[in-house]
C-alpha cells in the first residue's frame, strides 16, 4: 500500500492571497485562480481547491471529550462486528443488553445510515431526547461519526495514556496546541475539569486557560480577563481616554509599526492588544443567566435519560436473588469499585434514578457550546467525570473475599476505571452514560449546525483505554491493547468503522486465561505500508488531518483522507482477524 | 408654567430633529469589490485597510447620521480606526451571519423600510474584511512568532513576576493593589514559574505563588494571548487613573515632580527608558507618544493628564514586555 503521509504548508489566508493575487493569471476574467479567490473571499473555498494549490485552510475547532479512568465502549463506539456479523468469542462481561432476568448478552442491530449498514452494539436502538422536548433515535449521531478501534497502546497505564491521547510526543505541540498555535480567538484554548490539560503545548507560547473548578459561572470566570465592569476605574479616565481613542489608536498603531522592525513579529501582540480594548470596550456581560440556561439544558437532557428506560437494558428485572454465586457474592452487581455488592432485595433497575447523572458532562458541554458558538475560543479540552447519584439497594460490604456488614440503601458513584464493577452493574451504567452522552452530544451537534459550525469542527470522544474483560462477571481492568475513539464533524458525511480486532485474547497477553473472548484486543492492519496494529500515532495523525494541523507524530499517516468525496478511509474498514 | 412649556416643546423639537436626523433614506448597495477589484489588491491590506475597502463603504454611506458620532457604535465615524474598532466589536469572525452589523441590517434597524436588506452584501463585506483580518493575526503568528508558521521560534514575553515588578517599580506602592490582583494573580495568562507547594526554610505554612497545581504547569516564556493584553490594559488603566502613580513615574524617569507642565520629548524619552531599560525611543515613536500629549492637550484637559495618558499608552504596550 502506497504510504499515505501528507506534508501541509500553513500559508496565511494573506500570503495566500497574495501568491494568488500576484499571478499573472490574475487578469483573466474566469480562471480558476479567479474562481478560487472568489470563493475563499466568500468563506467557501473547497478543500479540493485548496489542496490543489497546495494550501491548507485555517484549523477546525476542536473539542476533546474525555472519559478519564477508561469505560468500557464495546456498548457505544466500538462495534465488534461493525461491517459483517460473525460470532464472537463469549467474554461474560462484554454485553450490550439483558438476554433474560439473569443472562446478559453481546447483541448488535444492524443500522443504516447515509447508505451504510452497521452492526451497532443494542444501545443505539435507543432514542435519545432533545432540547425541543421531543427525541430523535440515537442512530442519527451515526451521520457524521467516524469510529476507531483496535488501537494498541506503547503500555498499560492512567496518565501516560491520558496524557498522549493529545500529545504522543513530548515535544511537539498538542493537538490542541496546534489549533491554538493557528488560533485568532481570544481564548484559543480551554482546558476544563475531568481532561487531561497537563498535555497541552502550544508551539508558539499560546496560552490554554486551565478552569479546575466549574462551580459558580465558568464561562465569566474564563472570560473574565476581559471583564473590567467591577475595576472601579474612573469615569473621568475613561472618557478623556475616549475622547483621544483615535489619537490613541494610532500612535499604537504607529508603534506596532516600529516595534516589529526591532523585534519581528511583535507587531502581533499589539493586534491583540486592539482586539482585547474591542472586547474590554464591548464588555462580556452578565453571563449568569447564559451559563445557567445552557447548564440547565444539558442537565435537563441528562435528567431526561435518566428518567427514560433502555430497553432490554434498565427496564428488565434483575433481582440479585437469582444471581446468587456459591460464596454469596453476587460478581455481577458489585459497585463502587470493589466496596460492595447489591444484596438479594435489589432490582437492578432501580440503579438509574432521577438524581443520577454525569460529574461535570452539563457544565463542560455548556461552557464549549458558548465559547465555540461566540467565537471566544477554537479548543476545548473537557472531560466527563464518574456517574453519580446511582440508587444502590440492599448493599453489602465485601471482606476478605466474603459478605461483610450489611450496609443498607446508599446512594453512589461509579467511577470509570471499573476493575470491580461487577458486568451487569457495568452494562447498565455504562448504557446510561453513553446515552446521555449522545443526548448532549445530539444537542452540542445541532447548535453547531445552527451556527454553520459543525463543518469546521471536530470533536473528539476519548479517554485512555477500553477495558480488558475478566470472564468472572466480576469487573474489567485496563484494555491498553484495547483503546478506542470517535470523532464527529460535519466533514463526516458517513459513518466508518476502522481499526481490526482479533477475536480472542492474544496468546502472550498476561494472565490471557482470566480475559478469554473478544473485548476489542487490536490486530494488524495495512498502514503505512506494514500490517501492524493501529497506534496513538494513527488516531493523532487522522485527528490531525481533519483538524488541518500538523500531526504530533508524523511517522503514522492519518487514517482517513479528506477530499473531494468528503472523508474516506485511507486503510480497509474494520473485520475481525480470527486467531483463535 | 410658560417657561416649562417652553422647555418640553424645546426638547420635543430638539428629539425630532435628532430622530429625523438619525433616519437615513435607505440602504443603498455598494459593489465593493468591483470599487477595489480583487485581482488588482495588493496582498498586503492590513485588516483595517481591509475594513475601509469593504464594510467601511457601506457604513460610512449607510449608516449615517447617527453612526457617525450620534450613536454608538461608531461604525460610520469619518475617523477610520474610530469606525474600524467600533466595527470589530460587531462582527463574530467564528460566524459571520450572526454578525450584528448584518442582523441590523436584516431586521431593516434604521427604521425605514427601504433599508431592510437580505444583508449578503454586508455578509460578502465582511468575509473578506475578515480574510484579511484573521490572516493579520496569524501571519504575526498569534504567539508572537515570526511570519514563518509552524516555527518553533517564540518571542520570549516575560512572565508574571517581571511584568508586576516593573509595574510596581515605575508606578510605586499605589500600584501593587492592581498588579498583584490582575498580574501576580494571572500565572496561567502571564506565565513564569511558580510554585504551589514553596514554603520557607523553616516548614512554616505554604506562600506558593500559584493558585492552583496546573498553574505550575504554566509556561516559562509569557505566553502571548489576548487575555494578557486584557489584563495589562485593564491593570495600567487602574494604575495611571491614579495621580500618586503618575508622579510616581515622572519623578523616577526625571528626578522630579513636572506634571504641572506639558512633557518634553526628551522627559517622554526618559518615560520610555523606564519601560524599555536602555533602550531610546525611535524619532517615530517618540512622534507617536507626543501626539497622545497634543492630542490631551487640544481637549484642554490639565497637563498632568498629558503624562498620564503618555504613560497609560506606554505601559499598555506589549513590547515591553519583551525585555
Amino acid at each position: 500500500m502506497k504510504k499515505n503521509k501528507q506534508k501541509l504548508i500553513y500559508p496565511s489566508r494573506r500570503q495566500f492571497l497574495g501568491m494568488m493575487g500576484s499571478s499573472a493569471l490574475a487578469p483573466l476574467a474566469v480562471s480558476p485562480l479567479t474562481v478560487l479567490m472568489t470563493s475563499l473571499v466568500d468563506g467557501i473555498l473547497a478543500k479540493s481547491q485548496a489542496q490543489a494549490a497546495g494550501m491548507s485552510l485555517p484549523p477546525r475547532n476542536y473539542v476533546f471529550i474525555n472519559f478519564a479512568g477508561g469505560p468500557p465502549r464495546w456498548v457505544w463506539d466500538m462495534p465488534l462486528t461493525p461491517y459483517k456479523q460473525e460470532a464472537l468469542i463469549k467474554n461474560n462481561h462484554v454485553n450490550t443488553r439483558f438476554k433474560n432476568s439473569t443472562e446478559a448478552e453481546y447483541v448488535t442491530t444492524a443500522i443504516t445510515r447515509k447508505g451504510v449498514t452497521l452492526n451497532m452494539p443494542h444501545l443505539w436502538t435507543s432514542t435519545i431526547p432533545t432540547s425541543s422536548g421531543g427525541t430523535v433515535p440515537m442512530s442519527v449521531l451515526l451521520d457524521n461519526m467516524l469510529m476507531i478501534r483496535g488501537v494498541k497502546l506503547p503500555s498499560d497505564g492512567h496518565e501516560n495514556n491520558n496524557f498522549k491521547q493529545l500529545r504522543p510526543v513530548n515535544t511537539a505541540p498538542s493537538l490542541n496546541g496546534a489549533v491554538a498555535d493557528r488560533s485568532g480567538s481570544p481564548v484559543p484554548a480551554v482546558g476544563l475539569p475531568h481532561s487531561p490539560n497537563d498535555n497541552y503545548k502550544s508551539s508558539k507560547s499560546i496560552a490554554q486557560t486551565v478552569l479546575s473548578d466549574i462551580r459558580g459561572n465558568p464561562i465569566q470566570s474564563i472570560l473574565s480577563p476581559f471583564d473590567n465592569s467591577k475595576d472601579g476605574v474612573s469615569q473621568s479616565f475613561r472618557d478623556k481616554n475616549k475622547a483621544i481613542d483615535a489619537v490613541v489608536n494610532k500612535a499604537l498603531a504607529d508603534l506596532a509599526n516600529q516595534a516589529k522592525l526591532s523585534i519581528p513579529g511583535s507587531d502581533a501582540l499589539f493586534s491583540m492588544r486592539s482586539d482585547a480594548n474591542s472586547l474590554l470596550r464591548r464588555g462580556i456581560g452578565d453571563l449568569q443567566s447564559v451559563y445557567s440556561s445552557l447548564v440547565n439544558k444539558y442537565k435537563q437532557l441528562i435528567a431526561r435519560v435518566a428518567g427514560s428506560s433502555i430497553s432490554g437494558v434498565t427496564d428488565v428485572p434483575i433481582m440479585q436473588g437469582n444471581l446468587r454465586d456459591p460464596k454469596g457474592i453476587i460478581q455481577h452487581t458489585i459497585v463502587e469499585s470493589g466496596h460492595g455488592f447489591l444484596g438479594p432485595q435489589a432490582d437492578l433497575r432501580q440503579l438509574i434514578n432521577a438524581n443520577t447523572t454525569i460529574a461535570g458532562l452539563a457544565e463542560n458541554f455548556a461552557i464549549a457550546e458558548y465559547l465555540l458558538v461566540n467565537g471566544y475560543s477554537n479548543a476545548v479540552n473537557m472531560g466527563a467525570g464518574g456517574v453519580t447519584g446511582l440508587a444502590l439497594q440492599d448493599v453489602y460490604e465485601i471482606l476478605n473475599g466474603g459478605v461483610g456488614k450489611y450496609k443498607g440503601n446508599l446512594f453512589g458513584e461509579w467511577v470509570h476505571d471499573e476493575h470491580e464493577g461487577g458486568a451487569f452493574a457495568s452494562l447498565i451504567i455504562n448504557s446510561f452514560g453513553f446515552r446521555a452522552v449522545s443526548a448532549c452530544l445530539y444537542e452540542f451537534i445541532s447548535t453547531l449546525k445552527t451556527a454553520n459550525l459543525f463543518n469546521e469542527t471536530v470533536i473528539q470522544i476519548g479517554g485512555e483505554f477500553s477495558r480488558s474483560a475478566r470472564n468472572t462477571f466480576g469487573g474489567a481492568d485496563h484494555g491498553w491493547i484495547a483503546h478506542a475513539t470517535s470523532l464527529f464533524s460535519g466533514a463526516i458525511t458517513k459513518p466508518i468503522v476502522l481499526g481490526n480486532t482479533l477475536l480472542q485474547v492474544p496468546d502472550w497477553y498476561p494472565n490471557g486465561n482470566a480475559y478469554k473472548g473478544s473485548w476489542g484486543e487490536a490486530a494488524p492492519v495495512k498502514v503505512d505500508g506494514i500490517d501492524q496494529e493501529l497506534s496513538l500515532g494513527h488516531t493523532t495523525s487522522t485527528v490531525a488531518h481533519l483538524l488541518r494541523v500538523e500531526p504530533p507524530l508524523a511517522n503514522n499517516s492519518s487514517l482517513v483522507i479528506e477530499g473531494v468525496g468528503g472523508v474516506t478511509p485511507a486503510i480497509e474498514l474494520a473485520r475481525n482477524i480470527n486467531n483463535t | 408654567m410658560k417657561k416649562l412649556i417652553f422647555l418640553i416643546t424645546a426638547s420635543f423639537v430638539l428629539i425630532s430633529i435628532n430622530y429625523s436626523a438619525c433616519s437615513p433614506t435607505g440602504f443603498d448597495a455598494i459593489d465593493f469589490q468591483n470599487s477595489t477589484s480583487l485581482s488588482s489588491q495588493s496582498s498586503e491590506f492590513t485588516g483595517q485597510q481591509a475594513f475601509a475597502k469593504s464594510v467601511y463603504l457601506i457604513t460610512s454611506k449607510n449608516c449615517i447620521p447617527c453612526h457617525v458620532n450620534i450613536q454608538a457604535p461608531f461604525h460610520a465615524s469619518s475617523d477610520l480606526t474610530t469606525a474600524y474598532l467600533a466595527a470589530k466589536s460587531r462582527v463574530s469572525w467564528a460566524n459571520v451571519p450572526s454578525s450584528k452589523l448584518i442582523m441590523k441590517i436584516q431586521d431593516g434597524h434604521c427604521g425605514n423600510n427601504n433599508c431592510k436588506t437580505d444583508g449578503s452584501e454586508m455578509t460578502k463585506a465582511i468575509n473578506f474584511w475578515k480574510t484579511y483580518e484573521m490572516s493579520e493575526i496569524a501571519d504575526g503568528g498569534v504567539g508572537g512568532t515570526s511570519s514563518s508558521q509552524g516555527s518553533d521560534s517564540t518571542l520570549p514575553l516575560s512572565g508574571h513576576k517581571f511584568v508586576q515588578t516593573r509595574l510596581d517599580d515605575i508606578f510605586g506602592p499605589t500600584a501593587v493593589a492592581a498588579t498583584s490582583g490582575l498580574i501576580g494573580n494571572s500565572i496561567g495568562s502571564f506565565g513564569g514559574p511558580c510554585d504551589k507547594y514553596k514554603k520557607d526554610f523553616n516548614g512554616g505554612p505554604n506562600y506558593g505563588d500559584c493558585k492552583a497545581i496546573a498553574e505550575s504547569q504554566a509556561s516559562l516564556i509569557g505566553p502571548a494571548s489576548s487575555s494578557r493584553q486584557s489584563l495589562i490594559i485593564r491593570a495600567c488603566e487602574l494604575i495611571t487613573q491614579n495621580d500618586s502613580a503618575i508622579k510616581m513615574a515622572v519623578t523616577n524617569a526625571i528626578g522630579s515632580d513636572m506634571t504641572s507642565r506639558l512633557p518634553t520629548q526628551g522627559e517622554i524619552q526618559s518615560l520610555y527608558e523606564l519601560f524599555y531599560t536602555g533602550k531610546i525611543a525611535s524619532t517615530e515613536a517618540l512622534k507617536s507618544y507626543n501626539s497622545i500629549s497634543l492630542a490631551v492637550q487640544q481637549k484642554t484637559y490639565p497637563a498632568l493628564d498629558s503624562w498620564r495618558f503618555v504613560l497609560f499608552v506606554m505601559c499598555s504596550s506589549p513590547d515591553w514586555q519583551l525585555p
